[in-house]
């Protein structure tokens, strides 16, 4: 699960997951993020460097 | 004191402040950070929760979202209930739960965005002894929102960047001159913020003014 807000500054960032994860399949990431209006790199490390592990971890419960 | 805005967003205002020393613009970005109330969630009653986050992860993600606050309805010992109940679907696959499903007992308080993520609930097939079935994820809680202020959890301070430097230009570098920039987290209006602060200091101010007035009286008598 992505974290709900950017650990270093406190914007949320997790309300732009979906949309992000499904445009960086045929976009630029960089690009994404700056229309999606992230612009400190705090923030755009959390969504650039996320790995979604949740279905990983699910057979293991 | 002079201000000038510059550029407004809708959770965003950066601001000129000139005419002011630096011990007063950092009193109001202090204020703005630690003393501006609004609503989070800080208790959770949870009936039911078979999900793959645990019970603390789960309230922890649900205090972390901001809370649509108007603070001319909530005082200090106020309380919003908002309840959430969802399940995985009854055949293999998955729902995401957003903040949106969270049900409030006021009109007026609801998340401030509506697609954070929450948790995701999972439903897998299971064959024990050639019988298949489904396993489904549900959780059922209430969470209780308070008023708070950031000084006690960030997840009660109502800005995010807040923070103030020289005016980058020449022109006005000589002139004691700041560029303020303020972020909302959405819970308040930014202008709202800014106000609530500047209310904040006076009423210090004003207590002081006070205290000084009351230590002053018995040496006349």
């Amino acid at each position: 699960m992505i974290p709900v807000r950017c650990y270093t500054c406190g914007k949320v960032i997790s309300d732009v997951w979906d949309e992000y994860k499904e445009r960086i399949k045929h976009e630029n990431p960089g690009k994404v993020l700056d229309e999606l209006e992230i612009k400190r790199y705090c923030c755009r490390r959390m969504l650039l460097a996320h790995a979604e592990l949740i279905d990983e971890i699910a057979p293991y419960e | 004191m002079d201000v000038k805005i510059l550029d407004r967003g809708e959770n965003e205002v950066k601001f000129m402040l000139s005419g002011v020393n630096l011990r007063f613009a950092n009193a109001l970005r202090r204020a703005m950070i630690a003393e501006v109330p609004k609503l989070a969630i800080d208790e959770v009653n949870i009936h039911d929760n078979t999900s793959l986050l645990y019970d603390e992860q789960l309230a922890l993600r649900l205090a972390l979202i901001p809370l649509k606050t108007d603070l001319s309805d909530y005082g200090a010992d106020d309380r919003v209930s908002l309840t959430l109940k969802a399940i995985s679907p009854a055949r293999a696959g998955y729902t995401m739960v957003y903040s949106k499903e969270l049900i409030s007992s006021e009109p007026n308080v609801e998340a401030a965005f509506g697609n954070i993520p929450i948790v995701k609930l999972i439903s897998s097939e299971r064959e024990v002894g050639g019988i298949k079935s489904v396993a489904r994820q549900k959780i059922a809680l209430e969470a209780i929102a308070k008023l708070g202020r950031g000084k006690e959890h960030a997840k009660w301070q109502p800005v995010s960047a807040c923070s103030y430097k020289d005016m980058p230009d020449e022109e006005h570098k000589h002139k004691n001159s700041l560029l303020f920039t303020v972020e909302s987290d959405g819970a308040l209006p930014v202008d709202m913020i800014i106000e609530e602060a500047t209310r904040i200091m006076r009423g210090k101010c004003e207590s002081v003014l006070d205290e000084l007035n009351e230590q002053s009286k018995p040496s006349e008598s």
